[in-house]
């Protein structure tokens, strides 16, 4: 029994090599990008919407307004990032129910992957925000002894970032195998949809806490400023 | 080991194209939609106002205008009521004076009538006078009405005054004129020579003498030099005659002019 989909390796070359992880992850972007595709092709502004338009409108709109009020800012440069680790993550978690399919989410390596970029973007939308010296002297704040302590706290959240989503999605995997062989009938079922909720909320955990991350960073400095241009 | 690092990789860049490709496909299309959408709302309620405020004008353009119609149309009417009454007036003072004209007319032909009635009338009458003194003469006595006349005649020659039988003498030998002797008769001989007889004892021998006969005297005689004339003849009586019947006349026409005017 595999406790990661990693494990499960179709092709391998060297170094390279093709595991479930991989291959599903290619499915929900073939499947993300292609729904998009097919229904931003023929996007009207009239009255009358498609059905895939008023629904991906609903989506995006949803994602801009809480990513607007978790980052109190105009929330254009943050919504691609923030949005997709949602829709990913959602799409993944809710994807588990299809027999066969391997949630990406599942593995260590992929939630270690979102939680890089998360680490990554967090500082990279600080400095681009506020510029270099003012963002690093976050981390001496409020006494310079602190500055060990801001660092530990940057890189333990990443890793409970990571490891929050994996234990989740993947305790979930395992809760439906494990009830399998114990009670075969009905339960596991009460247990898939209880995983869709999770997965769910689990999906929305991720895009708020890398939010108020950026946030945190991008922001830091704002209460000693007049309020930028683009605070909402 | 859970992690497995070239994993990890491949799904950091997997991670990346998403969104690049998210981006390129759902966000910005979608949001840019959404902008264009409430960009084309809030321009249609920009002209719904505008369009509101043309109307609003409009109404307000169109009330002035009717308030502007109904107050010529109000001062047509007034002009025109004013026009009907003066007509009226004008035509009332037409009929008025075209009535007076006609009632003027009228009485002027009835006058006239009048007058031309009274004429044949008074010649008529003349007339048959004429010829019934003419006739009661002739039965009263042998001699002709004609010598009467004569004899009439000369005794009121005889009887001239002094001062007027001079003026006309005075008259005649200034102008050397002839002295005439109208008569509604013929005058024979013999009777011519009384009258010049007479005439040369009144006014003096040699004075020239023309006789003359004028039907129109009505049974008279007369003579006439410039600026005097003697006369007799029944003309005086008709006249007196004649004032009688205009006196009598005049009472009918008051009566008959009455009944004219209430008829008109």
């Amino acid at each position: 029994m595999e406790i990661s989909p990693d494990e499960i390796v179709y092709w391998a070359s060297g170094p390279f090599k093709l595991n479930a992880t991989i291959l599903f992850t290619w499915l929900v972007m073939t499947l993300l990008v292609g729904v998009s595709w097919l229904v931003t092709r023929r996007l009207t502004s009239d009255e009358k919407l498609s059905p895939g338009q008023n629904l991906l409108e609903v989506l995006v709109e949803a994602l801009h307004s809480q990513v607007r009020e978790i980052g109190q800012q105009q929330p254009d440069r943050y919504l691609p990032f923030i949005g997709t680790l949602f829709i990913f993550i959602a799409t993944s978690n809710l994807l588990a129910i299809v027999p066969g399919f391997q949630p990406p989410t599942g593995s260590l390596s992929t939630t270690a992957a979102l939680a890089i970029c998360v680490f990554v973007a967090v500082p990279l939308y600080g400095v681009s925000k506020l510029g270099l010296r003012t963002y690093l002297k976050q981390y001496t704040q409020p006494t310079p002894i602190m500055l060990p302590f801001n660092i530990i706290g940057e890189l333990s959240r990443t890793l409970a970032l990571a490891v929050r989503l994996f234990g989740n999605v993947m305790s979930g995997t395992m809760i439906v195998a494990v009830l399998l062989s114990i009670a075969p009938l009905f339960f596991p079922i009460i247990m898939q949809v209880l995983g869709l909720v999770t997965g769910l909320i689990q999906a929305y955990i991720f895009a708020v806490l890398a939010m108020v991350y950026i946030a945190s960073a991008t922001q830091a400095q704002s209460k000693q400023r007049p309020l930028s241009d683009d605070s909402t | 080991m859970l992690i497995d690092w070239f994993t990890v990789i491949a799904q950091i860049i997997n991670f990346l194209i998403l969104v690049l490709l998210l981006r390129r496909f759902l966000y910005r299309p979608i949001l840019d939609m959404m902008a264009e959408r409430e960009r084309k709302i809030s321009e249609r309620l920009a002209q719904a106002e505008r369009q509101q405020a043309a109307a609003q004008a409009e109404i307000a353009a169109y009330q002035e205008k009717n308030a502007a119609f109904a107050q010529e149309r109000e001062a047509m009417m007034h002009q025109a009521q004013a026009e009907v009454a003066k007509r009226h007036q004008a035509w009332l003072e037409q009929a008025r004076s075209e009535v007076a004209q006609a009632r003027t007319r009228w009485q002027k032909a009835l006058a006239e009538e009048k007058e031309s009635f009274l004429q044949t009338v008074r010649l008529q009458v003349g007339q048959q006078t004429y010829q019934v003194i003419r006739r009661a003469l002739a039965d009263l006595a042998d001699e002709e009405l004609e010598a009467r006349i004569i004899k009439i005649f000369l005794a009121r020659v005889a009887a001239l005054p002094e001062e007027a039988a001079a003026a006309m003498m005075a008259k005649l030998r200034q102008e050397t004129a002839v002295l005439t002797i109208n008569s509604s008769f013929d005058i024979d001989n013999t009777m011519r020579q009384a009258l010049r007889q007479t005439i040369f004892a009144r006014f003096g021998p040699g004075q020239a003498i023309a006789f003359h006969t004028d039907p129109n005297l009505i049974c008279g005689l007369e003579i006439a030099a410039p600026g005097h004339k003697i006369a007799w003849s029944l003309a005086s009586y008709l006249d007196e005659l004649e004032e009688a019947l205009l006196e009598t006349l005049a009472a009918i026409p008051v009566s008959a002019n009455e009944e004219a005017n209430a008829h008109g």
